[in-house]
């Protein structure tokens, strides 16, 4: 990894140099998860004709530049990419996507009453697999750099790097927050959750208040679940996937009328146990980024790190 | 770029229908066989039973059926449920006509852990489609040594039995044990009758040297089961094939896991072991 100081000025201008390779996009909008950008909300899977059996199957083949990303949204691309890129079938529109994504975060100087990061081991000024973060100093940037790319148009650009071992290498970080906070017990549910299953009462307190709207996934890093429609206009259209959620009835319905997941208490548990106890069976991750968004936008103002509390204790 | 089935997953393979057929006499199931029209797709194309395949009509959609033919035939059989939008579409189709396949996905029957022994099979209702399959398949690779069959199939009345030519066919066989029931007496009917639970219950299937293999509707195996445990049955020895709503079939859509399991991609095809300790969303 390469560290870089940088200006203000510099960094601008380094923005306008490398505009003439990638489109570069300030992302500003922090209500929408980072997410949207890697994948879609509606992603057209492939053209068709009804007349003909010939699918032709839309890539992402233009290079992006992202910087302005909170450490917490960054995740997201390594955590959507357990699922997307897993095998035996990786996918290849997520893949196009990341492979011609370049995302460059800015460490946060500040908590805001929702965010939970250092609470679930991470850290406001965590890489998070990243190819670059931006810490913010008074002459302007620390920039660490884990991008090949992107490290030598800086150095072309005239600046030289220090080589840093790794992002906790002890420098400089800049203007990042920090609190003394209690962490949440992930652990215990990464370890017992599966016996909260018949656990109703504890199901029920956590449900009382839902209703059910998605919210929460829509805007979650972490959450890829998705739905394939087509659209038809006369003889032509295009298969699409578009975000779905584990929060609608419809979701695991099944044509014969039977659900396996038939109430709003074991598809909240579905959600609750797939980011704290399924995702690390599966992949040794939580499937949570702690960027808050879910208690933040949910209207009846559920509190995602009570529900974790609640449930963890109900382990013991 | 990633353009043909092979690295594209969501992309289908063209198939021609060959076939179609009503099999149940109130019409609500057919049967279609299709012939994969690429060379490079049918020589790629391998199954055993109890994988599926996701069926599409563009404009229409995706289902996800077993596959009820034997990987030696040279057509890929499934036999559709008219209940949804996308089978009623698939019902329409006649001889000729084209649509998409992609897969197979999915596990398969523990074909391995069937060799030298008893292969049971429990069914009901139109779940028999990845089990006929599977006693083909067995029947024609004498490799697996398996000792006999039991198979139990119920059906609501006679009109609803799968499969009724081959099931004669099997019946005259002196490895298979079989028990034909439907639910309720029937004029014309000289066979068994009663619920499939209570048949296994009153059948004299042991666990010696056995694997049973449980398919139906939800109800079915929940009441099958505990008369399988009563028998003897370790949990290690039954297997079941789980139905989910299923959109990618590859363990990416999210919505059909139990647990930390991809029915698509680490079943349909469970052990009653693996599902215990884990969510009954099923």
């Amino acid at each position: 990894m390469k560290l870089f100081t940088i200006t203000q000025q510099d960094w601008n201008r380094f923005l306008q140099t490398i505009s003439e390779f990638v489109s570069v996009v300030a992302v500003e909008d922090h209500a929408h998860p980072f997410k949207e950008k890697l994948y879609p909300p509606h992603d057209t899977l492939f053209f068709y004709r009804k007349d003909t059996p010939k699918e032709k199957a839309s890539i992402q083949e233009k290079k992006t530049l992202y910087y302005g990303i909170k450490p917490c949204d960054a995740k997201t691309g390594k955590l959507l990419a357990l699922n997307f890129l897993s095998d035996p079938h990786p996918d290849p529109y997520f893949k196009a996507m990341t492979e011609n994504t370049i995302v460059i975060s800015t460490a946060c100087d500040h908590f805001d009453p929702y965010c939970f990061c250092d609470q679930i081991g991470d850290s406001p000024s965590a890489l998070n697999g990243a190819d670059g973060i931006l810490y913010t100093i008074t002459s302007g940037y620390h920039l660490l750099v884990n991008h090949t790319w992107l490290s030598q148009q800086l150095q072309q650009f005239g600046l030289t790097p220090t080589e840093v071992e790794n992002e906790k290498s002890p420098f400089d970080k800049g203007n990042v927050a920090y609190r003394e906070i209690e962490p949440l017990p992930i652990q215990v549910l990464r370890e017992k959750g599966l016996s909260t299953i018949l656990n109703t009462a504890l199901w029920e307190k956590v449900t009382a208040t839902c209703l059910a709207c998605g919210v929460c996934t829509f805007l979650c890093p972490a959450c890829y679940c998705f739905d394939i429609q087509d659209l038809s206009y006369g003889r032509v259209g295009k298969r699409e996937r578009t975000y779905d959620s584990c929060m609608f009835t419809l979701y695991t319905s099944e044509a014969s009328g039977h659900n396996p997941r038939p109430s709003i208490k074991e598809r909240w548990r579905q959600r609750l146990l797939h980011k704290f106890t399924y995702y690390p069976m599966q992949y040794n991750e939580i499937g949570c980024t702690g960027c808050g968004r879910c208690s933040r936008e949910c209207p009846s103002k559920i509190d995602i790190r009570e529900v974790i509390r609640d449930a963890a204790q109900s382990c013991e | 770029m990633p353009l043909n089935p092979v690295n594209n997953p969501y992309l289908t393979m063209p198939v021609r229908i060959v076939k179609v057929s009503f099999e149940s006499e109130d019409r609500s199931l057919k049967t279609l066989e299709l012939q994969l029209i690429n060379e490079q797709d049918r020589s790629q194309f391998h199954y055993l039973p109890g994988q599926f395949i996701e069926f599409s009509i563009p404009g229409k959609g995706e289902s996800p059926f077993g596959i009820a033919s034997s990987p030696s035939e040279d057509v890929i059989r499934v036999t559709v449920n008219r209940t949804g939008y996308v089978t009623e579409s698939i019902h329409q189709l006649e001889e000729g006509d084209f649509a998409g396949i992609r897969g197979p996905f999915g596990n398969t029957y523990p074909l391995d852990l069937m060799k030298q022994k008893r292969v049971i099979i429990i069914s009901g209702g139109f779940a028999f489609t990845t089990l006929s399959s599977l006693l083909d398949y067995l029947l024609e690779h004498e490799e697996y040594n398996i000792t006999g069959y039991d198979l139990i199939y119920g059906a609501r009345n006679p009109g609803m039995l799968l499969y009724k030519d081959k099931i004669e066919c099997w019946k005259q066989q002196s490895k298979i044990k079989s028990i034909i029931t439907i639910d309720r007496e029937t004029p014309g009917w000289t066979g068994t009758t009663g619920f499939v639970p209570t048949i296994v219950e009153q059948s004299d299937i042991r666990p010696d040297q056995a694997i049973a293999v449980i398919c139906g509707p939800p109800i079915m195996i929940k009441l099958t089961l505990p008369k399988l445990l009563d028998k003897g049955f370790q949990k290690d020895q039954i297997f079941t094939s789980l139905e989910r709503r299923m959109k990618c079939g590859i363990g990416k859509c999210g919505r059909c896991n139990i647990g930390p399991n991809y029915v698509c991609k680490d079943g349909p095809v469970f052990s009653l072991q693996q599902l215990e300790g884990l969510p009954a969303e099923y």
